[in-house]
């Protein structure tokens, strides 16, 4: 099975993602109107690049600010409900960009909760990217910062450090590379972020990815977005590469150290109020977007079966849910065949294999819909394709298919094998029963994340989706994008229902143990 | 039974066994002891068939066994690791190689003194009843040969002496032949019928408990077995004269000798090699000393006399315990 493992998913990489992407490059670069130095010498569009860039610096330094004592809490302090607020602080990062976005318009946009408008400011952006990689920091730093030794610093400090010192010189210095990879992750989230900033951003504010989707289906300028696309990719890759170099960096082996009460007095009342001001903070957009639902004697929710887009909003559920599946069977059939294919061979091309794998984690969906836009028109016209959306999003979930099941094979112990040989299994049951059996728990976790990816999807989906077969995500956008309390209140009740889906598989995963399985 | 002739692997650049030969008789405990990075582990991973021999033959009651797969050699091998399974329980990692039909899984355990724990996760018990499980699973299997690589490695003293014990008493009650790998020599000398000392990939002496200790026959596995008193001697008719002076041996001959007194031979006495102690170390039944001759390098003797660091000491040394190597 080793042998033709890497065919499935050379093959269907090759044709769905480098080939559009290719394709991408080749349009950027033979532009008959537009030359590369055209786009990049226009002041418009290069502000566009330099408002991504600064917009994600800003949200990545907020983001830190905002969560590392989050991050410091969970992993010293044991308190009442840690473990649900260990989970918590995933929800918003698992919920898709366009319900983020939803929930805060409810709270500050038209209407909004709060007194007062924010949308259409790069505040709202970057109060909701801070919002969505909040978990980021507290999982990637906390989980870091749980396995230094605290005794490190009270020797410092019995070495003459004051208690500032000692942070700096010795937890500081430990803690680096999580810091920087989580910084690095925000980053990339941010500067890739599209749904947010298109609906939050308004009609003037653009990131490069904003901008990709605005010159591809407004104004029909393949050129222009295929040099941005381009562009992008470069920025992703660097981020990529810097990532990388902190993950090799952050392979220190340091124990365990288990959560302590925190003393009654300042030490537990500063607890509490990190603990309750980072859950108010996750906590509210949600709450105002489940209120703002059901306004109106829940008018959204009674609506849902209505024509406000040529199609009902309730059947977008429906086809949200279709293409999940298929989305998820493709992804799992290519994402268990490339693991397999790195985690037996240890080759150097299949490090390599393993490096292209991870291109379609950082390529942004939006690069993915616009290279089908380009690339998929002949030998056959594969544009109005069904198929087209879950392909997609099975392109996007993969990467985390190999994420999360690569590295349970490859750490089974070959000890187990040889275990087992020695009782008599032979090379096929030892597969059978001992490295299916252990990957098998990571593989449903996948089954799982595949999913909820599918589900929430939008960049891709926005390029993908035929008019008549909304995703929820593409129904929330649209009916956003109307004025009235009737579409406004079915974005809430569609969002209200992605957010529960997408919950509800994250916490059933959370719920059997499978969170600690692999990173991001 | 086991025969191993002339095995010689190599793992990468480096040659891990070297020509090494060893049988082991039915019903035999063969301890296979010597430091680490020697061959040892690699030695029993070929004979299970896990390495593959670049030259020299395993075989069974004269069957060669090149080319038989592990699966197929009904060997039993206990991993240093352990290597239990994580996603079985006890029952079904002791289970693991047989169809349980005749209850074997719970023989295995009451072998082992487990038994009622067939439902208990692998990972809830402690480092001892692990290594239980890994052995009650490779005795499950009721293997023709059973393997153990340093099976008690990881435990404290206490704990290894008892189950040191208990391994006899279960390798006697299975009746079957057992190659026993460990660093540790006393160890070896609790378990094995005959010990074969390896070192640099070679099996360099192989013999009984008290073979070894009466006649290590090279200086290496005179000093693995702790005899640190290794000098150049001439011998001339019953006397060695060494560095320290003259010492009286068992020995015929004459002629130019590697000499070692061990450690236990020495006693207090007078007109013998005169030093001053340098160093008491207390082990219970006797003291631990090193002393600084007069002349020559310094000594060490296991006394049950009484002395303190500074003591100026005469010693002698019973001639049954002056060795001649090679």
């Amino acid at each position: 099975m080793k042998k033709w493992a890497v065919a499935i998913p050379a093959a269907f990489l090759g044709y769905f993602f480098f080939y559009p992407l290719v394709t991408v490059l080749w349009t950027s670069l033979s532009g008959a109107d537009t030359s590369i130095g055209d786009v990049l010498g226009n002041a418009g569009l290069r502000s566009v690049a330099w408002f991504t860039f600064w917009q994600a610096g800003l949200s990545t330094i907020l983001t830190l600010a905002a969560a590392l004592p989050a991050a410091y809490v969970v992993a010293r302090y044991d308190f009442p409900g840690r473990g649900m607020f260990r989970a918590g602080v995933l929800v918003p990062f698992m919920l898709p960009t366009i319900v983020v976005a939803a929930a805060f318009v409810a709270l500050w946009g038209p209407g909004g909760a709060v007194g007062f408008r924010i949308d259409n400011t790069v505040w709202a952006i970057l109060v909701a990217h801070v919002f969505f990689n909040f978990a980021v920091v507290v999982r990637t730093v906390g989980t870091l910062w749980q396995h230094i030794d605290p005794r490190l610093e009270e020797a410092a400090t019995m070495l003459g450090a004051s208690r500032g010192e000692a942070f700096r010189r010795v937890t500081l210095p430990l803690l680096r590379p999580a810091l920087a990879a989580a910084a690095a992750i925000v980053f990339l989230f941010s500067f890739t972020s599209f749904g947010i900033v298109l609906v939050l951003g308004g009609p003037t504010t653009a990131t490069l990815e904003v901008e990709i989707y605005r010159q591809a289906t407004a104004l029909l300028n393949f050129e222009v977005a295929a040099v941005l696309a381009i562009v992008q990719l470069i920025g992703v890759v660097s981020i990529l590469a810097l990532y990388a170099r902190f993950q090799d960096a952050a392979a220190h082996s340091l124990t365990l150290v288990p959560p302590r009460k925190p003393r009654p007095g300042p030490e537990r009342r500063a607890v509490m109020v990190v603990v309750s001001a980072s859950s108010a903070f996750l906590l509210a957009p949600l709450a105002v977007l489940v209120a703002r639902s059901l306004q109106n004697s829940a008018l959204g929710w009674r609506s849902l079966g209505g024509s406000t887009l040529t199609v009902s909003p309730i059947s977008a559920v429906g086809n949200s849910l279709r293409f999940a599946a298929v989305a998820t069977a493709i992804a799992m059939v290519v994402g268990l065949a490339a693991a397999a294919t790195i985690a037996y061979r240890k080759t150097r091309s299949s490090r390599w294999f393993d490096a292209l794998l991870m291109l379609p984690l950082g390529t942004s969906a939006v690069t993915l819909g616009f290279g089908f836009l380009v690339a998929l028109d002949a030998p056959i016209d594969l544009r109005s394709w069904w198929m087209l959306v879950p392909i997609a999003h099975a392109l996007v979930a993969i990467p985390f298919v190999v994420r999360l099941v690569a590295p349970v094979v490859r750490s089974i112990p070959p000890r187990l094998r040889e275990a087992a040989a020695m009782l008599g299994a032979s090379p096929a049951q030892i597969w059978r029963r001992v490295d299916v059996p252990i990957a098998s728990p990571a593989a449903l976790a996948a089954t799982g994340f595949a999913f909820a990816v599918s589900m929430g999807e939008f960049g891709a989906t926005a390029f993908t989706a035929r008019p008549d077969a909304p995703t929820v995500p593409v129904a929330i956008f649209r009916l956003l994008a109307r004025p009235g309390a009737i579409p406004f209140g079915q974005a809430m009740a569609l969002s209200v229902m992605l957010m529960v889906i997408t919950a509800a598989i994250v916490g059933g995963l959370d719920r059997a143990r499978f969170g600690q399985l692999g990173r991001f | 039974m086991l025969e191993i002739e002339n095995i010689t692997v190599t793992l990468g650049q480096r040659t891990a066994v070297d020509g090494a030969s060893l049988r082991v008789e039915p019903g035999e405990v063969m301890a296979v002891m010597g430091p680490s990075g020697s061959g040892k582990t690699t030695l029993l991973r070929t004979v299970g068939g896990l390495e593959r021999p670049d030259r020299g033959t395993v075989r069974w009651a004269g069957q060669d066994l090149t080319g038989v797969p592990p699966h197929r050699r009904h060997f039993g091998f206990m991993f240093q690791d352990l290597a239990l399974f994580p996603h079985l329980d006890v029952a079904a990692n002791v289970g693991f190689g047989v169809a349980d039909e005749n209850g074997e899984v719970d023989q295995a355990l009451a072998l082992v003194g487990l038994a009622g724990s067939n439902r208990r996760r692998v990972q809830s018990l402690s480092g001892g009843e692990q290594q239980r499980v890994a052995l009650a699973r490779s005795l499950a299997t009721l293997p023709r040969l059973l393997m153990l690589d340093e099976p008690l490695g990881s435990l404290d003293r206490p704990l290894r002496d008892d189950l040191v014990r208990e391994l006899r008493e279960i390798f006697a009650a299975a009746g079957l032949p057992v190659l026993y790998v460990t660093h540790d020599r006393d160890e070896a000398f609790a378990i094995g019928h005959r010990v074969a000392v390896m070192n640099h990939g070679r099996i360099i002496q192989t013999g009984t408990p008290a073979e070894l200790w009466a006649k290590p026959q090279s200086e290496f596995v005179a000093r693995f077995l702790g005899f640190n008193n290794i000098v150049d001697a001439t011998l001339d008719d019953g006397m060695a004269t060494t560095p320290w002076g003259p010492l009286p041996t068992t020995a015929a001959g004459m002629g130019q000798v590697r000499l070692v007194v061990r450690p236990d031979a020495w006693t207090l006495g007078s007109g013998g090699v005169t030093g001053v102690v340098a160093r008491v170390t207390f082990r219970g039944d006797h003291l631990v000393v090193e002393i600084t001759p007069n002349a020559g390098p310094t000594i060490e003797a296991w006394l049950r006399e009484e002395v303190a660091v500074g003591d100026h000491v005469s010693l002698v040394a019973d001639p049954a315990g002056v060795l001649f190597l090679g």
